[in-house]
């Protein structure tokens, strides 16, 4: 048989300009909606086990030969609706990749394991017995030797995590360095904006060239606008091709398959199903969205750290992440001019012309807590809507959040750190920092909050009147109709998901495959 | 007369109070200057300003006349640079690059902000007797501080949008960059090779 190698370079990808008809009927075993982390995974797993695969994608095929290193740009050529994509209150960026490979090809490459806790809590709660640490131990292993996951070594540590590395010795606290996704980090800090050298182990560059040299087929430009089911089992979708430069349609596509896997991501995901009125029984759809509200808390230091330069994320404190000590975690995280500028109130005129000039000795926390699935996803309209609003049971944890990350601030070394408010607050003094977190009225329009990890929207469990899918990721209503993307997650998993998504669709094809 | 100005100050946040209601922001951050829709017959271009005739640059695709006037007069307040280092604000294009900001708006939303901006100009006429572009300096800077940290959520973030907007137009432009020794784009400049795809797993 002949050795199946990937292109060194690139994607075949048929994209809206390849396409003349106005029409396509194409057939496969399988299509896959989405070919983000769950979509290619799936896509790669089912192609190499000899099955015909077709991806679906709504975004553009954008090769990282055209990435900009340009986050102003960046946001409009590869994120859901350039990055307008906000909760209903309008006080959250819920940010994803829309693009071939989804959010992995703008990540920030940190490569978590779900939580054993965590994965302990869906067992108790939600019936999830298959998904035990030991059962999912050889599908990590797999995830992250594909991925080439691997702990920071100390080059990979910039000066804004080295900094928060000493404050965190100094407070007795626990930290790691993470570990990332990524081969040879060229050290740039621009992550966010997709790697152009493809050192980040996106699906870009593993599982999507890997699924199409077993002969999957990827369509860009390619939007699913209904999941077909006839007896209640999985017969295909519906897409429409459009030209990503003018919105124009130019054709109507439609996907005969005995298995359809669904892996549009949190958001859309539970609307395309809502849109196709399948798999709702429960009444699940949408509910329990979870999205690790996120905040970034920005001291100022006397020395220059350069916030932007080398790794973007080096360490990280898990002193507070279990449940029962906070579930919250903080990260040291790098960030550009045009980022630096929007997160924080320093005061306006001087003052914000003074914050900015002295731009390169700001060093930035994230915040990610472990927040309740009390959002929804749902249609207003032609429109979607993202309900979701930090819940009352999340102050606590969000502020120890904040509170935390000022005192890891000042404890490295900080001459002041400014507060992820919409108001103008900054703590200038230690003895200040309690009194001005304790000041922050939470509620509507008070935290600069971005979401990075929207999930949960289509949970697993093994009531099928409590969830949307089984254990093994098919649709309790719907055979043949498994999901594949971050909808599963029952709860948040306080740590960054993609992990964790990479894993279940791995799972979730060997069942496929086995079954 | 004061009196008559803390009057006129509550009416323009009792006129935005209601406004704060989950059904008016719904549509999102950008969506809350729609409030506009509803106030803005009673303010709107109330009063000339000498800046209506000062020249617009050709090229806005979304901006109107008036909203340029008002975005480089945001620009001269919030952007501040004399006696820095920093590129002198009036070099860069900075309402050029918030129009092309707005490109990635929904059209509804972009109208409504459109809409917004116009109330952030023309409510200064109630408290200050002016429009916003004609407030003297410290004024004005007062005036943006009041809406940004307002506890009228609707004008809190109508002031968020409109300083992020100003602040991002001048630091998108990487002609700002060399000043703060902000890098920007890299790995061409530095002529690091691409590694391309990961071979297949063994
Ligand atoms: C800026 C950013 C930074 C992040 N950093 C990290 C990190 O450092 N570590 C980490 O673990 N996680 C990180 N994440 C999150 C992580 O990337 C996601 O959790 C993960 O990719 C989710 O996988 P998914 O399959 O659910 O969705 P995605 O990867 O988002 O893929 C969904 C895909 O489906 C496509 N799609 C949507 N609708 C349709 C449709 N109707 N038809 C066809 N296609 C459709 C989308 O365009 C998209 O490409 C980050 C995310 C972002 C946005």
């Amino acid at each position: 048989m002949a050795e199946i190698i990937a292109a060194s370079h690139g994607l075949v990808v048929t994209q809206a300009k390849d396409i003349s008809q106005s029409s396509l009927a194409l057939e496969a075993d399988v299509v896959v909606i989405g070919s983000g982390a769950g979509g290619a995974v799936a896509a790669y797993e089912l192609a190499k086990a000899g099955k015909s695969v077709i991806v679906l994608e709504a975004g553009p095929y954008v090769p990282s030969s055209e990435f900009t290193e340009d986050f102003s740009q960046a946001i409009v050529q590869l994120y859901e609706d350039k990055g307008t994509q906000t909760n209903a209150d309008g006080d959250l960026m819920v940010l994803q990749g829309r693009c071939v490979g989804g959010s992995t090809v703008v990540n920030g490459c940190v490569a978590f394991r779900t939580p054993d806790y965590i994965l302990d809590d869906w067992q108790k709660q939600y019936g999830l017995t298959n998904l035990t640490v030991d059962a999912l131990e050889p599908y990590f292993a797999r995830v992250e030797a594909n991925l080439g996951i691997h702990v920071n070594p100390e080059h990979e540590i910039n000066r804004n995590s080295a900094v928060l590395r000493e404050g965190a010795k100094k407070l007795g606290i626990s930290w790691k360095p993470f570990q990332r996704n990524i081969r040879e980090c060229a050290l740039t800090g621009h992550c966010l904006s997709g790697c152009a050298t493809d050192r980040k182990q996106s699906m870009l560059v593993t599982y999507l060239p890997w699924a199409t040299a077993h002969g999957a087929r990827i369509y860009a430009d390619t939007k699913v606008t209904q999941i077909l089911a006839e007896n209640g089992k999985a017969t295909g979708v519906l897409a429409e091709v459009t030209d990503p430069k003018t919105g124009v349609k130019k054709a109507d596509v439609s996907v005969k398959a005995k298995l359809v896997v669904l892996a549009a991501g949190a958001v859309q995901t539970p609307l395309l199903l809502q849109k196709s009125k399948l798999a709702n029984s429960s009444g699940q759809v949408g509910k329990n969205f979870a999205c690790h509200p996120s905040t970034f808390v920005v001291g100022q230091y006397e020395e220059d750290i350069h916030p932007w330069r080398g790794a973007m994320l080096g360490i990280y404190v898990d002193e507070w992440a279990h449940p029962s000590k906070g579930g919250y975690i903080l990260e040291g995280g790098g960030a550009g001019a045009v980022e630096l500028s929007a997160v924080t109130q320093p005061g306006l005129g001087e003052d914000f012309m003074d914050y900015m000039a002295n731009l390169k000795k700001l060093a930035g926390i994230v915040t990610l807590i472990h927040d309740h699935n009390v959002g929804e996803i749902s249609w207003d309209d032609d429109k979607k809507k993202i309900d979701y609003r930090v819940a009352e049971a999340d102050y606590p944890a969000m502020k120890a959040a904040i509170a935390s990350a000022v005192k890891l601030h000042f404890a490295s070394g900080a001459k002041k750190v400014y507060l992820p408010t919409v108001v103008h607050a900054v703590v200038e003094n230690p003895a200040e920092a309690d009194a001005k977190v304790a000041a922050i009225e939470l509620g509507l329009q008070s935290l600069r909050m971005v979401s990075y990890h929207p999930q949960g929207t289509c949970r697993m469990g093994s009531d099928a009147a409590t969830s949307v899918c089984t254990p093994y990721g098919e649709t309790h209503d719907v055979k043949n109709l498994f999901i594949t993307d971050a909808s599963l997650f029952p709860t948040s998993i306080i740590v960054n998901p993609q992990v964790t998504v990479y894993t279940l669709a791995s799972y979730i094809a060997d069942y496929i495959v086995q079954n | 007369m004061t009196q008559n100005k803390n009057k006129a100050a509550s009416d323009v946040s009792a006129a935005l109070a209601p406004l704060s209601r989950r059904s008016v922001l719904k549509t999102g951050l950008w969506a809350v200057a729609g409030v506009s829709a509803l106030a803005a017959g009673g303010f709107a271009l109330l009063r000339p300003s000498p800046r209506d005739s000062l020249p617009v640059p050709a090229g806005l695709v979304h901006l109107e006349a008036q909203h340029y006037h008002l975005f480089s007069r945001l620009t001269e307040i919030l952007l501040p640079t004399d006696g820095t280092a920093l590129l002198p604000a009036a070099q860069v294009p900075v309402v050029n690059h918030i129009d092309g900001l707005l490109d990635a708006l929904d059209p509804a939303i972009r109208q409504q902000l459109l809409t917004g901006l116009a109330l952030f100009d023309n409510a200064a006429v109630v408290t200050h007797f002016k429009r916003f572009v004609d407030l003297p300096d410290a004024d004005a800077l007062a005036y943006v501080g009041d809406w940004v940290n307002s506890g009228v959520m609707p004008k809190r973030a109508l002031g968020f949008v409109v300083t992020k907007l100003t602040h991002t137009g001048y630091w998108m432009d990487s002609q700002t960059w060399p000043m703060v020794e902000f890098d920007g784009p890299v790995s061409r400049r530095w002529g690091i090779p691409s590694r391309g795809n990961q071979p297949l797993p063994g």
